[in-house]
């Protein structure tokens, strides 16, 4: 049953088992697991239902407006700012994303048992977790059909230099390539739990609230008892009435930026001082290569492949091409020629970007009035990996035959040969010159063992408040270095089987 | 409390805006699409936080007025020469204030969103998605009908790094 604001006409005031706040990577799964073991479930979305039919590839504004958080234009206050987008709909980012999926790194894990005391998460023990979430997304490698010639000029470039890569594993039932995927993809092809876990979880009698936003998690006794939030009228952005829902379990699935939010909204304070700390974005340097060939990146899969050479060192690269509209905004010119200059490389370029593991933080800063600021600070090691990744990318581009290649650095946004990749580490650049934006956001209510370095323990319960977990990005201890998606699904899968294996202690 | 959405008072200013950021050849940009363009202007302004909001519309206030400040004369923006209105946005672009190139950033940011998301736009640059969607429909249709997929990697080369 879906319940959206439009319908209701008094305040809604409901019990139920688990109430799931959320309905993206994490949250989507956690009502999917928790109901199909005979819970009552409800899951409460700030964001509307859109169905694949309802995608309108000739419309991105539309498609930001009522898919993405403040249509897409959030920004992480730094030197530089960095823009960041994040899904608002139902199946929240997943419905907008790549459909990159990788697993775990085997090295992150390592890492999380080392510093974090997550022993459990050993890639062994993660195994049945990711092969679960992997046959319900359909997790498998792109169609011959939908090749598209971005991704083999990217790879073309690397062969010729020896680079390692990887042909992309990804969530889909034959996507035959619209490359509409940051709009919501439009055939059915992406398997996002839009249309996997959503449906599932309605299927097992789950009840689905959208545009709801959750103000605060009703607390008793150091244990969460449900929640509270408003329906809200998805164009004026009136209240159109309250929503009370009691639980015995809680589950906060709003993102890194959001969920951590919310929980200091409702007073939650963490005894290790990590709550909307150690914010981690992956930050994405964009680099766009002109060829005298004809490319129509638009025609065809998204990142087919993804540089791998680098990725000990924390870099990843992939091409993906984007709507004109978003695709402009990598030049940093304007004026006289712009038309023309989109004109004359629009169908003859490659769009790329590195992603690099961080070690830069940021922070979600909880203001009055419901208002949330985001900060993050780049490091001097990230920026010069970013540099690097830069460089890399233009090497690859020019190997491959480009002719001219767009950098983003305000200072030097343009060279026009293999030999000017050098510039980058002549010329004198600093952080604040580069543009950088993530999809990414991770961290903020690390999981770990210990109370004083952590917020959560690891099976997602908060040390602090009993019944209450968090199951989405914000759980990373740290960057993962790699697309995140499957990694936030398998966590979850795991933490629903861990709930109801113990059932018996919250039903109280 | 009203909330606060994009004022058509404003219109004026980013018409002059959007003629210094993205003229065509022929400087007929917004003919035609005017309205559409500021209908979806609108749109994503209302998606912003409040805060950005109220920042936004001070700032585009602030540069509509005082030109003055930046050495040119009492008129305001939108009532600027192109040819001065165009110094004055570069003034704006690639001047020593981090706060006025961090705010003439956002504001060129949506003006090029909002244009080049324009279908009209898009016929000149050469983008045709509409008929390329119906042709993958049409792909992904034979092939659901031919039954197997042929994927373009043996699974087993696809190991994590
Ligand atoms: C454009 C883009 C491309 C990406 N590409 C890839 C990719 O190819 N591969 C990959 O692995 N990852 C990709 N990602 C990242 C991936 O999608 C996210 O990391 C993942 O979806 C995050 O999961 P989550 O559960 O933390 O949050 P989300 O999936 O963002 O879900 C959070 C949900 O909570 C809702 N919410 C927030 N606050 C409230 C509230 N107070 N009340 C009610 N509901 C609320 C939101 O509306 C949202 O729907 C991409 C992301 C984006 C934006």
């Amino acid at each position: 049953m879906i319940i959206d604001s439009g319908q209701v006409t008094k305040n809604i005031d409901e019990t139920c088992d688990v109430v799931v706040v959320g309905s993206g990577a994490g949250g989507s799964v956690m009502a999917k697991e928790l109901a199909e073991r005979g819970l009552s479930v409800i899951l409460i979305e700030e964001g509307g239902y859109h169905t694949v039919e309802s995608f309108n590839n000739t419309d991105t504004i539309n498609s930001l407006v009522n898919l993405y958080r403040n249509a897409g234009g959030t920004f992480l206050a730094g030197k530089p700012n960095v823009m960041y987008a994040e899904g608002c709909c139902v199946g929240g980012s997943t419905t907008i994303n790549g459909g990159m999926c990788w697993r775990t790194p085997d090295k992150i894990l390592k890492r999380w048992q080392w510093e974090f005391g997550l022993t459990d998460l050993t890639p062994k023990k993660m195994e049945p977790f990711h092969h679960r979430v992997e046959e319900i997304i359909s997790v498998k490698p792109v169609l011959q059909e939908s090749m598209n010639n971005d991704s083999m000029i990217l790879k073309r470039g690397a062969d010729k230099l020896g680079y390692q890569t990887r042909a992309n594993l990804r969530n889909h039932n034959t996507c035959v390539g619209a490359n509409q995927c940051i709009t919501g993809c439009p055939t059915g092809g992406k398997q996002p739990p839009l249309v996997t876990y959503i449906p599932a979880f309605l299927k097992a009698g789950g009840k689905l609230i959208t545009h709801c936003r959750v103000k605060k998690i009703r607390l008793k006794n150091r244990r969460a008892t449900g929640v509270k939030g408003v329906m809200i009228d998805p164009v004026t952005k009136a209240v159109r009435a309250k929503v009370k829902i009691r639980s015995k379990i809680t589950i906060v699935c709003c993102g890194a930026v959001q969920t951590p939010a919310l929980l200091m909204r409702s007073g939650i304070r963490s005894a290790s001082g990590a709550l909307g700390n150690n914010l981690f974005i992956h930050p994405n340097t964009k680099v766009l290569g002109v060829f005298d060939e004809p490319i129509y990146g638009w025609k065809g899969v998204n990142q087919a492949y993804q540089i791998t050479e680098f990725i000990d060192e924390g870099i990843i690269m992939g091409v993906n091409f984007i709507p004109p509209g978003i695709f402009a905004l990598a030049f940093p010119f304007y004026g006289g020629g712009f038309l023309n200059t989109m004109k004359e490389i629009f169908n003859h370029s490659v769009c790329g970007a590195a992603l690099i593991e961080d070690t830069s933080r940021g922070r979600v800063i909880n203001l009055p009035f419901d208002q949330v600021v985001t900060t993050y600070q780049l490091n001097a090691r990230d920026f010069e990996l970013a540099k690097r990744a830069t460089a890399l990318l233009a090497e690859i581009y020019f190997a491959a035959g480009a002719k001219r290649v767009y950098l983003p650095f305000r200072n030097l946004h343009e060279i026009n040969s293999i030999d000017e990749v050098r510039k980058i580490y002549t010329t004198q650049l600093k952080p604040i010159d580069l543009e950088l934006m993530s999809v990414h956001i991770m961290g903020t209510c690390r999981m770990g063992i210990n109370s004083q370095q952590s917020v959560v323990n690891p099976s997602g319960e908060l040390h602090d408040v009993k019944g209450l977990f968090v199951a989405d990005a914000s759980l990373f201890p740290s960057s993962i270095g790699v697309n995140p998606q499957q990694t936030i699904m398998a966590l979850a899968t795991r933490s629903a089987f861990l709930i109801s294996e113990n059932i018996s202690r919250y039903m109280i | 409390m009203k909330r606060l959405t994009f004022p058509k008072s404003l219109e004026p200013v980013f018409s002059a805006l959007a003629k210094v950021l993205v003229p065509a050849q022929d400087d007929l940009i917004l003919e035609g699409f005017e309205a559409h363009f500021f209908f979806n202007f609108g749109r994503i302004f209302n998606e912003l936080p409040p805060i950005f909001r109220w920042g936004f519309i001070w700032g585009i206030r602030f540069f509509d007025w005082f030109p003055v400040l930046f050495g040119f004369g009492l008129n305001r923006f939108s009532h600027l020469s192109f040819e001065s209105a165009k110094k004055y946005v570069d003034a704006w672009a690639n001047g020593r204030l981090g706060v006025c190139r961090e705010f003439f950033k956002t504001l060129k940011a949506m003006v090029i969103l909002v244009y080049f998301s324009e279908p009209k736009v898009w016929e000149v640059i050469g983008y045709a998605p509409e008929n390329h969607l119906k042709e993958r429909i049409e792909m992904r249709k034979k092939i659901l009908s031919g039954g197997e997929e042929k994927v373009h990697w043996p699974h087993e080369e696809e190991t994590n790094a």
